[in-house]
């Protein structure tokens, strides 16, 4: 974008999904079929769960409007995971609107120092282990901050290929607080005046070197709290065990956090990262997205209802895509086929603490070791062969493994896609797929899952997913 | 100035006068046609008219004075990514009269209303659109000659202009969708929608949805795929679609029904939308059509007790593309619905939604959503400045009077013997009418004058329920063919002594409402 001259620009992505679980009616009646059709799908598959894998493809729009010069540029995206003509009912929250909406100030360099600003709404990803995307799977190893604030970028030149990035943001969560009062339903998505401000204040430490063989790495540290009277209410709710509303204490979470990628024009992209997440009352805290989710996933899905959101949770990753048509023809031209393979891992173990159960007048609070010391895993691989130019067929598989005290729930899945496209380098593509879950005898959704626990899950899966950017 | 304005109106009066003259004159088509030369189309396929509308069209009724939206340019050639933005907004501001019964001190005799207290409910028989209703639609696409986003904003209400919110009137990001125009060569053409997209079958208007804003077989909304090929045989094109259709949400068994949710319906299950079409065009003047819909549902989350349901739709229809002679649409439908409680709103038949709105619209509460509507329908438009003017092309920069025609029946039997309840009206072996005349007169660049006549007989066998509408109209825009209009619009209901109107939230029938009897509209519009 030149200096001193106003463009507009206009860039997005969607993605947009015909999609179906086919499952067994247990008991059919007269007029009623045995084999029965879910949508959206009734698979273990969620988004942003650990048990997902995506191959669920999903809906998500994004429209970016870019306004500015080369030192300044107004930024605003519209945004919704279900667009409205498919829907037979009106998903409050589903369509998010303006998501974001900042500034970008790009100040000229001062010699080596070339410093950057964003301001406004806006949410930074961190650990995301893809070359452009965040690999096998969708949560960000590190995290990411959401809502309102800054962030500075400090840029650095040590050496012509050595750079060194100092990146440092706060945040207000989006919404705020929710006044005393307001009843959380689905029809204000939720919102309970049990969640306080809460805060992000995060830095990261970047090195990049360029060359033919790129390579950065990174360590980062973020932090998610709250200390607002406002939540507290004067009587507790017995229904929620993860929280006593009459005693709500100052919330924590704290992310520390270290990547890295390598990208190279033969071998491929290989990413890496770990991050290490602790988590002190946190259930109520909003704003930081971390591996395991805000503040209520990490306590009902990572650390256990009855901790109130105290724990420690480490997550490893690892992801890596090639191309075997890069790395075996040195001269290898984009316009002929190919075979892509993609390859992911993710570990993780949770360290809780069960005794803390403080305060509440639950007396059904359990003590949930089911949490504590338990590993979980997932790996997967993609293979994508690209024949001709309108046509590649890809596989994908993937083995979950939930909790490492009940090897019962593992499960796998297993989904062959046939992909289209209007040339060899397109900006979109058509896939049919087809998806085949095989449980264990005690797999089963997580908390707050959107698997009907009447009719089970359902093992296949049929879809045709369309995207575009551009 | 007096001098010109003289020639209009003597040009105003000569085209009246010979309007007069030619539609005594205006025999069968054919015989008037065949005095014109006809197109040479031996060498080229004429793609138009289409089986159904393009999804970025609004999903509103025809504009006052047969004026039709024309929308965007595509890229010509495979490299060349063009940004195109269009849409289309209207804004009216309604105001319904009424007395009021028992008026206390402090309370006027009169009493406005907005919206008016009227019998023109969309999903009901009874809709003329003669009330104008907020809509805006913001189409946003990308892409070249092959291949083309599409993404559509809606709103049906304004949020500075309403009285307490309704999510639901702020759809957003509505339709999104690919649309894939493989080069296969002059004889054969492709398109392939993919994504989220509405499709509207029985439009009685050329490009929009006709008076009425009816789809006289069904519109299907969802995500999934849609294919239309065309090729050709001398003058004579051949046309095949299909499609098929899902959805992305369903209500579960603990969300109530509500303003917030557009009163999702837990009852109905995971619902998906098969179609077949097929159509013979002759010389892009005729386009004869079949139309097959199936609307099924499996779903073992909808209540362990309720069957299967579907909603099945034979259609054949024929639009004729009349040069001078204007536009014709005649379509029959029939629609066979067999225990449809279960089918969602992703499939609208006469704008009900899904199983439960056919249901509470024609089919009945006790029929279990089984029955059947016989529909025929039509709408002929004629401009008499491009009648007259021939062979002259009419350039539209001139005084026009433009005619439109339309009415449609439905036949419904259930197997609900009952009938309504509220209204008394019965659901089964019913017949219901309507029809519509409307002129419009373009006297000056800036100015025309319309009129539109309404009759609705929601039971031809009993004219209690029987009402008629006439609006007056003045038209102002900025040019002969501008692209806005704000239209100045009085319409006065003549109720029959049943006549029942829609209140509350769900909108239900309440015979003991007096329904208004005049309506002040002012309504700006504006495409691009």
């Amino acid at each position: 974008m030149p200096f001193g001259q106003w463009t507009p620009r206009y860039t997005g992505f969607m993605s947009a999904t015909f999609q179906g679980s086919i499952g067994q009616r247990t008991a059919p009646v007269a007029g009623q079929s045995k084999t029965v059709f879910h949508t959206p799908p009734q698979t273990l598959d969620e988004y942003a769960s650990f048990i997902g894998t995506n191959t669920m493809p999903g809906q998500w729009v994004g429209m970016n409007f870019i306004c500015g010069n080369g030192v300044i540029t107004a930024n605003l995206s519209l945004n919704t995971w279900n667009p409205t003509a498919p829907t037979t009912y009106y998903q409050i929250g589903s369509q998010l609107f303006l998501l974001s909406a900042y500034l970008e100030l790009n100040i000229p360099a001062i010699g080596p120092l070339h410093p950057r600003l964003m301001a406004g709404y806006f949410g930074p990803f961190y650990g995301s282990l893809g070359e452009y995307s965040q690999g096998m799977y969708t949560n960000s190893l590190i995290g990411s901050p959401r809502g309102v604030g800054e962030l500075t970028v400090i840029e650095y030149r040590l050496r012509p290929t050595l750079t060194l990035f100092l990146e440092h943001g706060i945040m207000a969560s989006r919404n705020g607080s929710v006044p005393t009062g307001v009843v959380p339903s689905d029809g204000n998505g939720g919102a309970n005046p049990i969640y306080p401000a809460s805060w992000v204040h995060h830095a990261h430490l970047i090195l990049r070197r360029t060359g033919e063989t790129e390579v950065r790495t990174a360590l980062h540290y973020l932090y998610n709290w709250a200390q607002d009277d406002r939540a507290q209410q004067t009587f507790d709710n017995p229904t929620t065990r993860e929280i006593n509303e009459a005693y709500i204490k100052d919330a924590h979470i704290t992310v520390l956090g270290w990547d890295a990628t390598v990208r190279n024009s033969a071998w491929g992209f290989l990413g890496a990262g770990a991050s290490y997440i602790q988590g002190e009352n946190a259930f109520p805290l909003r704003g930081l997205n971390t591996f395991g989710g805000e503040g209520q996933n990490l306590t009902d899905r990572w650390w256990g209802p009855s901790t109130g959101g105290t724990g420690k949770l480490i997550a490893l990753g690892l992801n890596y895509n090639t191309s075997l048509g890069r790395m075996l023809r040195p001269a290898y031209s984009t316009d002929a086929p190919d075979v892509t393979i993609q390859a992911g891992f993710i570990m993780a173990y949770t360290l809780t603490h069960p005794s803390n159960l403080t305060g509440t007048t639950d007396p059904n609070a359990a003590v949930p070791d089911v949490f504590n010391h338990r590993l979980r895993y997932k790996f997967g691989v993609e293979s994508v062969y690209t024949f001709c130019s309108w046509m590649a067929a890809a596989l994908r598989a993937d083995r979950v493994a939930p909790n490492s005290k009940d090897a019962e729930e593992t499960f796998y899945v297993l989904a062959p896609r046939l992909i289209f496209r209007t040339n060899w380098v397109s900006r979109e593509t058509i896939s049919i797929i087809y998806g085949r879950w095989f449980y264990g005898p005690h797999s089963h959704g997580e908390a707050g899952s959107t698997v009907s626990g009447d009719v089970g899950m359902d093992n296949q899966l049929i879809a045709l997913n369309v995207n575009l950017w551009w | 100035m007096n001098d010109r304005f003289n020639i209009r109106a003597s040009r105003a009066l000569v085209i009246l006068a010979t309007a007069a003259v030619a539609l005594v004159r205006v025999g069968p088509v054919h015989a008037q046609g065949g005095a014109a030369p006809a197109p040479d189309t031996s060498q080229e396929l004429r793609f138009d008219p289409s089986l159904s509308l393009d999804p970025t069209l609004p999903q509103v009724a025809a504009m006052a004075g047969g004026l039709t939206p024309a929308y965007g340019q595509r890229s010509l050639s495979e490299g060349e990514w063009r940004f195109d933005f269009h849409g289309y907004i209207a804004a009216p501001l309604n105001m319904g009269f009424n007395s009021r019964k028992d008026p206390l001190p402090g309370q006027s005799k009169t009493v406005l209303h907005a919206p008016p207290v009227v019998p023109d409910d969309l999903e009901t028989f009874s809709h003329t659109g003669v009330v104008p209703t907020t809509y805006v639609q913001l189409n946003l696409s990308e892409g070249n000659s092959i291949v083309t986003a599409n993404v559509s904003i809606l709103a049906k209400q304004a949020n500075v202009s309403e009285s307490f919110l309704e999510p639901a009137a702020q759809m957003g990001i509505t339709d999104v969708f690919l649309s894939i125009l493989p080069p296969l060569g002059e004889r054969v053409h492709m398109q392939a929608l993919l994504g989220a997209f509405t499709l509207r079958y029985g439009a009685t208007g050329e490009y929009d949805e006709g008076r009425y804003g009816t789809p006289l077989i069904a519109r299907i909304s969802g995500v999934g795929e849609h294919v239309a090929v065309t090729t050709g045989w001398k003058k004579f094109t051949f046309t095949l679609e299909e499609g098929v259709h899902g959805q992305t949400n369903n209500a579960s068994s603990s969300i109530s029904p509500d303003v917030w949710n557009n009163f999702a319906d837990p009852g109905a299950g995971s619902t998906f939308v098969a179609h077949v079409h097929a159509g013979v065009g002759y010389a892009g003047r005729v386009m004869v059509g079949g139309h097959f819909l199936r609307a099924f549902s499996q779903d073992d989350r909808d209540g362990s007790a309720a069957p299967d349901g579907r909603i099945d739709v034979y259609a054949g229809d024929v639009r004729l593309n009349l040069g001078r002679f204007g536009h014709f649409y005649a379509a029959l439908s029939y629609t066979d619905a067999l225990q449809a409680r279960t089918v969602s709103r992703i499939v609208s038949v006469l704008n009900t939604l899904g199983g439960k709105g056919l249901m509470d619209n024609y089919l009945g509460a006790q029929s279990g959503g089984t029955g059947q509507l016989l529909t025929v329908g039509g709408q002929y438009d004629l401009s008499i400045g491009r009648l007259v003017s021939y062979p002259v092309p009419f350039s539209g920069d001139g005084p026009d009077l433009f005619v439109s025609l339309f009415g449609m029946q439905t036949h419904v039997s259930s197997t609900d013997k009952v009938g309504d309840p509220q209204t008394g009206l019965p659901y089964d072996n019913v017949t219901k009418r309507k029809i519509g005349i409307e002129a419009t007169y373009s006297l000056l660049s800036w100015l025309a004058a319309s009129a539109r006549y309404d009759r609705v007989d929601p039971d031809v066998s009993d004219k209690r329920y029987s009402f008629a509408v006439l609006s007056p109209r003045l038209i102002f825009h900025t040019g002969w063919q501008s692209t806005d209009q704000i239209v100045l619009q009085y319409s006065h209901w003549f109720n029959g002594s049943r006549t029942t109107v829609r209140v509350g939230e769900p909108p239900v029938e309440d015979i003991t409402v007096v329904p208004d009897g005049n309506m002040l509209s002012l309504a700006a519009r504006m495409w691009w």
